[in-house]
């Protein structure tokens, strides 16, 4: 239960502090109180996993898991959230009215989170999963006042969304695969082997990662997501959304075939350089540690990886990554709430407008270059061992061309992330610059970086302890197994091939520095390059765009008497492919011996008026060939000997055509004139199915029946009045009665329109 | 000779319609005496819903299983939950109806035609005899374009025309295909054509009155490339009527094609009529959802995204091929049940934000959360569900709909189809979104003039189904285990 308690009270809170947004309220007390209580639950209450009923035909369990890897992620989501929350007050006091909805939006997504990295269920994940894709909408477009918010939120919650259909998809698969619905069930089947690894799986279980957690080609999303609060951005874009997809790589990694896994290195490696490449290039603060974010996102990934693919069981590398994770959510937290810092206090973070800006605000120059230090790795900073560690993993690999590739990307990856970083700090600290700073430094702003930073020098003081307690767990958590060696940490290993990357990371890093500004210039110089690239892009975008439009459009207008249309093209496939397959040509023949002129001339007069009436322009025309056609009709009556029928058919010509004329007096629009092949096709099986009525067949016993009875009974010779006035007597005097109800209704409608027009005058 | 006799206790069985047919009377004999307000008419036809909903709940509870007049009629427990739940979708129907500024001519009919309407779909529902199914779906059509042309507008009167038009070629089709089924069988009741129908001496005859059947359902359906009309008369109808069509109508229409093909075309011709109703469904899937992303105008979105939910209803049927299992059955009833919930909240927001006199358009949804931040809310919810996102009535409907495709069809077909679901899914989220992105962001264009109308019933209709579908979401289980349990035995007898 303490499980289900700490994933739901935040949200329910939230949500209830969204709903209630603008009645006033202490929202930074009531955020503080539960933060507080997440934080301390867990001592006073152990947590365990458990499991509930939910929907026990289908199978599904609310149940959770709680282990190493759940409760690191746990403690990040807990102790960065409390942080966080302290900060937004700060940063948020100029505008208190929205203060609520922000901590309301906060404190939902921490629930959701929790849910995410708790849930065993993988429906649960998936729904815990999607609550944090809407509510990260909410928050990055918290500022819904601004286009880039509103841009920025869009395109994060499009692509998250598609991570969303991907996951549902492999979770499907791997359903279908195992038959249960647990995660740890999971990992058991694919690992012993009674489950198999499918592409499918493979693909959308990594689309699923790589767009929440922004690798490569789903990376763009992350910068634009930055027009959030500041205190969001160092949340979800730093310690927690971003890490979700690490996390479901993490926790799902036996449902990776090895193939796969080759490839989330390989792209974990080139988002890392590629972030890397972007953050030198920016001059945002805010998108620059963004772009830092994926390039950070991509080593965890390429660590995972490197874990899954080791024969060993990928001990170490998991370690690395763990201890990664945790470093980097830390540092980059504090990175962020620092920018915070001084765009408040300098409205800006075009760190072209920010020369000089530390030397107006020394302490806070001083924590952030502390922070910057241990973030781009020097010598005795968790960020350090964070680096070097990864350089000895490499090394530790067997030599081959991969390797070589891997460390080279990985040394050119931390140059990177030193050029930007250094650079920064020098910048800021930099002489000159006319940058004026506004009012003082609140505590609620500068207590949460120290905070986060405290890590570092925890870690720093005892770092076995410190591992043994966080980061071993949640090792044995991935490795679904325990051992006994712990992660050794030293600062120093001996002269080995780490220790030259490390050197030449510095070096390289050091130039960099010193040549920014040309180092700006030919990175733009490649961009001109690749924006060449991008117009093919754009303009292959926009085809397709308007061809879809063009046939959405051309669908959508389809007229509704078209649908008649189809149905009668359904008649014609269905008849004429029954025809075709069914009928015996050789038997249809008809008799024409009997034929006068007279007949020979009605049949040509009717089909005169019909070709007339397809032909025609005009309404009036259209309506009096048809009429012609009737009149034809029972001129061939007249002479078949049946003037009964010809007057019938006379009678009933009139006022068809009577009634069309006085419709169309209201019709205003002109006809539109089309010929199509529908019609004739339909005159086509329509003529083929009365030639096959015309064939001589033997006498059924109705016929036989009516054709004795006729005289005897009814004492009339011709059969088919007999039949309507006789045999079937009844039907003829209902079908009058129902003809004599309608002109009833006629009648006063007729009546209570002359009433109205009366009125009127 | 047989005679026909129809006893007291056969009106008992029928006692919903018999419900229905005597409050229509009485209402619309009352409303001739009435002068001024016919909000009371309105409220009347409310309670006379309510009083049919009463009786097919109890012949629920009592476990009803009875024919009447020799098996054209039959009452029993999948019958009794359909009618339980189009009596719902139209008391949400009228709920949104009651208030509605007038725009049509007339006044008090304007309550009382939904009632013989809904009685049609009540029969269709429990028809098994193809002379009543046809009689009641004439009732059903006829008093919806009789609704449909009563609005003052020539829109409406267009709208109206195009269904007389495609209605009356429609029935004829069905028509056609029947008498060919009585031609071979000399029956008109399901169960003895079924056993009568034989394969081997009519073949052509049967697929042919079969695909006539099924293509004319699916034009009452709307089934892309039967879907023409339906943009228009949907645009066509005042709000209630486009509720109506696009929520009663259409699930009867579901429903009519769910017996007949359990029932008739099944047993003879399931690869075939399979065959036919899994290319109309993956063409609906697809066209139905690129055509929704150019619509702004709102009651032209909500009828093509209804295709779009109506080819998703028909999955569980070509899922399961041949005689579908009880637990197809229960997941179409869940999806039912989700799709009445999310479109009757769907209209009834589209009802209470529009301003009379236009056509109800994306844009009057803009800003509106900070006109009506609780409507909002209720909308937001209702959203979730139409898009299928979790926590919500529509995102389990879907997923379940989605997993049977899965396990049910083998092979490629039930990948395809599945692929189709996700795909649409993914489609959708623009389009849907469209309108959240309008309500949270302030407007830039003309600001929306007045704010939402306080309109009890509707805002009720709007709570509940909003508040259904999040309570659907979070319990699944709950209603799927109910309805699965009460349809068990009808189903698999």
């Amino acid at each position: 239960m303490p499980v289900v308690f700490l994933c739901a009270a935040p949200l329910v809170v939230g949500l209830a502090m969204i709903a209630c947004a603008r009645y006033r309220m202490p929202a930074m007390a009531i955020a503080m109180t539960v933060m507080g209580a997440l934080v301390c639950m867990p001592l006073i209450v152990p947590l365990s996993s458990a499991s509930y009923a939910w929907v026990p035909a289908l199978g599904w369990t609310l149940s959770f898991v709680v282990d190493g890897l759940s409760s690191l992620f746990a403690m990040l989501i807990c102790g960065i959230g409390a942080v966080v929350v302290l900060y937004t007050h700060g940063y948020m006091r100029e505008c208190p009215k929205k203060m609520t909805t922000l901590y309301g939006f906060i404190l939902a997504f921490v629930g959701a989170m929790l849910g995410v990295v708790f849930a065993d269920d993988a429906i649960v994940l998936f729904v815990c999963w999607e609550l944090t894709s809407v509510l990260s909408f909410g928050l990055v477009a918290f500022w819904n006042g601004r286009a880039d918010a509103r841009a920025g939120a869009w395109r994060a919650i499009v692509v998250t969304a598609l991570g969303g259909i991907a996951l549902l998809v492999a979770i499907g698969v791997a359903w279908m695969e195992t038959g249960v619905w647990r995660i740890s069930e999971w990992n058991a089947a694919f690992a012993s082997g009674s489950a198999h690894h499918s592409w499918l799986l493979d693909v959308a279980l990594f689309l699923a990662v790589a767009t929440k957690s922004a690798q490569l080609p789903f990376s763009r999303w992350l910068p634009g997501a930055m027009a959030a609060p500041t205190p969001v951005s160092a949340y979800l874009h730093a310690a927690t959304l971003v890490k979700a997809g690490v996390y479901v790589l993490a926790r799902m990694g036996e449902l990776f075939g090895g193939p796969m896994m080759i490839g989330i290195v390989g792209i974990g490696v080139c988002t890392a350089v590629w972030g890397a490449y972007g953050a030198v290039r920016q001059t945002d603060a805010k998108r620059m540690l963004a772009h830092s974010t994926v390039s950070q996102l991509g080593v965890l990934c390429m660590l995972l990886g490197i874990g899954g693919l080791a024969q060993d069981g990928g001990i170490a590398a998991y370690a690395v990554a763990m201890y990664h994770l945790v470093h980097h959510a830390c540092a980059k937290g504090a990175l962020f709430m620092l920018v915070g810092i001084v765009d408040h206090a300098a409205q800006t973070r075009d760190v072209r407008q920010l020369t000089g800006v530390f030397r107006r605000m020394p302490a806070v120059g001083v924590v952030a270059t502390v922070v910057m230090a241990m973030f781009v790795g020097l010598p005795f900073t968790s960020g350090f061992a964070s680096k070097e560690s990864l350089f000895l993993l490499i090394e530790a690999m067997r030599t081959s061309g991969a390797t070589i590739f891997l460390g080279l990307c990985a040394v050119l990856a931390s140059v990177g992330t030193f050029v930007y970083g250094v650079a920064w700090i020098v910048r800021l600290w930099g002489v000159g610059g006319s940058c004026a700073v506004h009012g003082d430094v609140r505590a609620a702003m500068w207590i949460p970086p120290l905070v986060l930073i405290a890590w570092g020098v925890v870690w720093g003081v005892v770092p076995q302890t410190v591992t043994s307690l966080v980061i071993d767990p949640a090792v044995h958590a991935i490795a679904s197994r325990t051992f006994d060696t712990s992660m050794q940490w030293s600062w120093w290993h001996g002269v080995t091939w780490a220790l030259w990357m490390t050197i030449a990371v510095f070096v390289l890093g050091t130039i960099g520095v010193v040549g920014m500004a040309r180092l700006r210039a030919g990175l733009a110089l490649g961009v001109r390059g690749l924006r060449r690239l991008r117009a093919v892009g754009v303009g292959c975008r926009r085809t397709v765009r308007m061809s879809a439009a063009r046939i959405a459009y051309v669908w959508a207008h389809v007229p509704a008497g078209r649908g008649a249309g189809i149905l009668w093209l359904v008649w014609v496939v269905c008849v004429g492919a029954a025809l075709v397959l069914t009928v015996d040509v050789t038997q249809m023949h008809m008799r024409i011996g009997d034929v006068s002129v007279v007949a020979m001339i009605v049949v040509a007069g009717i089909v005169c008026a019909a070709v007339a009436m397809a032909v025609a322009r005009q309404r009036l025309a259209i309506v009096c060939s048809l009429g012609a056609v009737g009149l034809f009709v029972s001129l061939l009556y007249v002479w078949l000997d049946a003037p009964d029928l010809a007057l019938t058919q006379l009678a009933v010509e009139t006022i068809s055509i009577a009634f069309v004329l006085f419709v169309l007096r209201h019709y205003k629009h002109p006809p539109r004139a089309r010929m199509s092949a529908l019609p004739v096709l339909v005159g086509v099986v329509v003529t083929v199915l009365s030639a096959i009525a015309l064939i001589p067949r033997p006498k059924t016993a109705i016929d036989r029946f009516t054709a004795a009875q006729s005289v005897p009974a009814a004492e009339g010779a011709n059969v088919v009045n007999v039949i309507l006035v006789d045999f079937r007597g009844l039907d003829t005097m209902l079908e009058i009665v129902v003809i004599a109800v309608a002109a009833c209704s006629v009648v006063a409608m007729l009546r209570v329109r002359a009433e109205r027009k009366r009125e009127h005058e | 000779m047989t005679t026909i006799t129809l006893r007291l206790s056969d009106l008992v069985i029928m006692a919903p319609e018999c419900i229905l047919l005597l409050g229509v009377v009485v209402l619309t004999l009352a409303d001739l005496w009435m002068k001024s307000s016919r909000t009371s008419i309105g409220i009347g036809a409310l309670v006379v819903l309510c009083g049919a909903l009463a009786a097919a709940v109890v012949q629920l509870v009592q476990e009803t299983d009875a024919t009447v007049l020799f098996g054209a009629y039959e009452a029993d427990a999948f019958s009794s939950l359909c009618k339980i739940v189009l009596l719902l979708a139209a008391c949400g129907v009228l709920g949104i109806a009651i208030g509605t500024p007038n725009e049509t001519h007339a006044v008090g009919e304007m309550y009382t035609l939904y009632i013989p309407a809904l009685m049609g779909a009540m029969l269709l529902v429990s028809s098994r005899e193809w002379m009543t199914t046809y009689v009641a779906l004439e009732l059903l059509t006829i008093s919806t374009i009789v609704l449909i042309g009563m609005r003052r507008a020539a829109i409406g009167k267009e709208a109206a025309m195009k269904l007389i038009v495609l209605g009356g070629v429609s029935s004829a089709f069905l028509l056609y295909g029947i008498s060919f089924l009585y031609g071979c069988t000399g029956t008109t009741y399901y169960e003895v054509m079924a056993s009568r129908l034989d394969m081997g001496q009519d073949a052509s005859l049967i697929t042919i009155a079969f695909v006539m059947i099924v293509a004319s359902i699916a034009v009452k359906i709307a089934l892309v490339p039967f879907h023409a009309w339906a943009l228009d008369v949907g645009a066509g109808a005042v709000v209630p009527v486009a509720a109506f069509l696009s929520v009663v109508s259409k699930l009867a229409a579901i429903i009519l094609l769910w017996r007949v093909c359990v029932d008739v075309l099944f047993p003879h011709a399931a690869d075939v009529v399979v065959d036919v109703l899994f290319v109309l469904v993956c063409v609906s899937l697809v066209v139905a959802h690129v055509l929704a992303l150019r619509q702004v105008t709102l009651l032209r979105l909500f009828a093509v995204s209804g295709i779009a939910h109506a080819a998703l209803l028909l999955v569980p049927l070509i899922a399961s091929g041949t005689r579908p299992d009880v637990d197809a059955w229960t997941i179409w009833l869940y999806y039912a049940v989700a799709y009445v919930l999310m479109n009757v909240g769907a209209f009834a927001a589209i009802s209470l934000t529009h301003t009379t006199g236009t056509q109800p358009h994306v844009h009057q949804f803009a800003g509106l959360v900070y006109r009506a931040p609780w409507t909002a809310v209720a909308i937001v919810c209702i959203v979730l569900s139409l898009a299928g996102l979790p926590v919500s009535a529509g995102f389990f409907g879907k997923l379940f709909i989605l997993l049977d495709a899965l396990s049910q069809r083998e092979g490629t077909a039930g990948i395809v189809l599945a692929a189709l679901i996700v795909v649409g899914t993914v489609i959708s989220f623009a389009y849907y979104f469209r309108i959240v992105r309008q309500m949270f962001w302030r407007p830039e264009g003309p600001v929306p003039p007045s704010s939402v109308r306080t309109r009890w019933f509707a805002q009720t209709v709007l709570w509940g189904s909003a508040l259904g579908s999040v309570a659907l979401g979070c319990a699944p289980g709950w209603l799927m285990e109910l309805l699965a349990q009460l349809i068990a035995h009808t189903v698999v007898s």
